[in-house]
């Protein structure tokens, strides 16, 4: 027997040892001798016949939720099911359709560039949405799930209502007529939102609705400014008041350098609205911009340390397609000293977040990125497919087109997406099964690779200290 | 020798979002 590769431990205060395996996704509070046990038989493969009763109870009880392993090699082969069966789980169909790329926002990060308000070919046509309609039901009744997810996104999705319930409406009545259940959501900057379309939708599956929110009011009005520089954050609050009661809102919010440190404003102010206890989760993500032109100052943090500017890689790339997760090699350690910045940001958002009672991402369970799934699909206005919402500003990395054509530079992009498993270069790192070498948009934006890991160990490891004290706090009370 | 089972181990992890891209909704999550 021996140790998981995917163990990891917290020590706690009183000398327990909080244990995590990333691979069962078990999790165990157990005492010092406990771990000196596992260490035991990392150590001494012969040690294991001159175990006590109640050390071979233990080892069984470890052995039971994935800690201890008859050899590792066998637990790799492991591991390569469990991704293996991620990529073929047809118990869901998850499409995410991009209405259209046009935008009322004018956010200045935004990794699909300024499509304002103009070319008709941005904005997905009732004709195609009915061709999109068509296709998500051949997929239905190819893969037949148990559950359609239709995701809405743009650009801004509420810009183009006749197209979203058109396919939600189409696909709802498919589906249902297989017993399928179908689940909505949509992804909007909250400008459109309205209890009548909420109540338009509710019938056909929404669950869900997020909205960004970029800081307080005057930090996201500065930053998600309407295309005429209006501000926009006190009509986007009256729409989550309107809309609270009827169905769970999600706050998603996107951080600088510049605007991290109002986010305990914004948390402040969302906790004292009515609509706080109907919230679903507040979530953030990092952008990064370009340099600073030289000598303008450094940005500084709330309490005045001078930080690192996060520095795009590369100008001629895109801005991280709207997603740090800049660089790091295999788990031998970060190349990228900016991403020191933004995971400690993340893990200081994440502390204020639920400190004030709101729910928010763990930071430990990350991945396997959906982009892994076989049966999952982004749409694009014209009916182009992509692999995930990160790509879809890149014509050269589309998959397919709804229609069933297939170019020779789409069938080359599906084939690299098939065949992507980052997490082969991750050697033995313990976060391999909920990371999965990170995010493929992030690599491919910032090292024009998206086969090369991006790692951010550092992030894990700070979530995986709160996921611990969240977890023995939790327990205290049933420990022995 | 103390075990406090506080999660146990799954066959089946599904993981509903995706929490590195503003792209991925809170679908489910009632």
């Amino acid at each position: 027997m021996q140790p998981s590769t995917f163990n990891l431990r917290v020590p706690m205060p009183d000398g327990d040892v909080f244990l995590l395996n990333t691979l069962t996704d078990a999790q165990l509070i157990v005492s010092g001798d406990v771990v000196a046990l596992l260490d035991r038989i990392g150590g001494d493969a012969g040690g294991q016949a001159a175990l006590g009763a109640d050390q071979r109870d233990a080892l069984l009880t470890l052995a039971e939720h994935g800690f201890v392993v008859t050899d590792q090699g066998a637990e790799r082969a492991s591991l390569e099911s469990f991704f293996a069966a991620f990529r073929e789980d047809a118990s869901q169909l998850r499409i995410t359709i991009l209405t259209t790329l046009q935008c009322n926002f004018a956010c200045d990060y935004c990794y699909q560039g300024d499509h304002g308000i103009g070319p008709a070919g941005e904005k997905m046509s009732l004709e195609t949405a009915a061709r999109v309609a068509g296709w998500i039901a051949r997929q239905v009744d190819a893969v037949k799930p148990s559950r359609l997810v239709l995701t809405f996104f743009g650009g801004e999705p509420l810009l183009n209502i006749p197209a979203l319930m058109h396919i939600a409406e189409t696909c709802h009545a498919h589906a249902d007529a297989r017993g399928i259940e179908q689940i909505v959501s949509i992804i909007t900057n909250g400008l459109l939102l309205t209890p009548e379309l909420v109540d338009r939708l509710l019938p056909l599956g929404l669950t869900g609705v997020k909205v960004t929110l970029d800081g307080d009011r005057e930090t996201h009005d500065r930053v998600r400014p309407l295309r005429g520089g209006q501000g926009t954050f006190d009509r986007i609050i009256e729409n989550v008041r309107r809309v609270a009661d009827r169905v769970p809102v999600a706050i998603g919010g996107n951080f600088d350098v510049s605007t991290a440190d109002r986010y305990p404003a914004l948390l402040d102010f969302l906790k004292a609205e009515a609509f706080a206890p109907r919230l679903s989760t507040i979530t953030f993500k990092p952008v990064i911009k370009p340099a600073a032109a030289p000598g303008a100052p450094a940005p500084r943090t709330v309490d005045g340390k001078m930080l690192i500017p996060v520095t795009a890689v590369g100008q001629n790339r895109p801005p991280l397609n709207g997603s740090c997760l800049s660089v790091a090699g295999a788990s031998s350690g970060s190349i990228c000293d900016n991403c020191h910045f933004v995971d400690d940001q993340m893990s200081f958002l994440r502390e204020e977040t639920r400190r004030r009672g709101f729910a928010t991402a763990d930071g430990v369970h990350m991945g396997p990125c959906e982009l892994y799934r076989r049966h999952s699909h982004t749409i694009g206005p014209d009916g182009s497919l992509y692999a995930c919402p990160g790509f879809t500003g890149e014509n050269a990395l589309s998959v397919g087109h709804i229609s069933g054509r297939r170019d020779t530079v789409q069938a080359d992009a599906a084939g690299r997406f098939d065949k992507l498993a980052p997490w082969r270069q991750c050697g033995d790192c313990s976060f391999i099964p909920v990371c999965g070498g990170g995010c493929a948009v992030a690599a491919h934006a910032e090292l024009g690779d998206m086969e090369t890991p991006s790692c951010h160990k550092r992030s894990f490891e700070s979530a995986l200290v709160s996921l611990a004290e969240e977890a023995v706090g939790a327990a205290t009370g049933r420990v022995q | 020798m103390k075990i406090t089972i506080v999660k146990v181990a799954q066959k089946h992890l599904t993981r509903e979002i995706c929490p590195w891209m503003v792209t991925i909704p809170p679908e489910g999550k009632q």
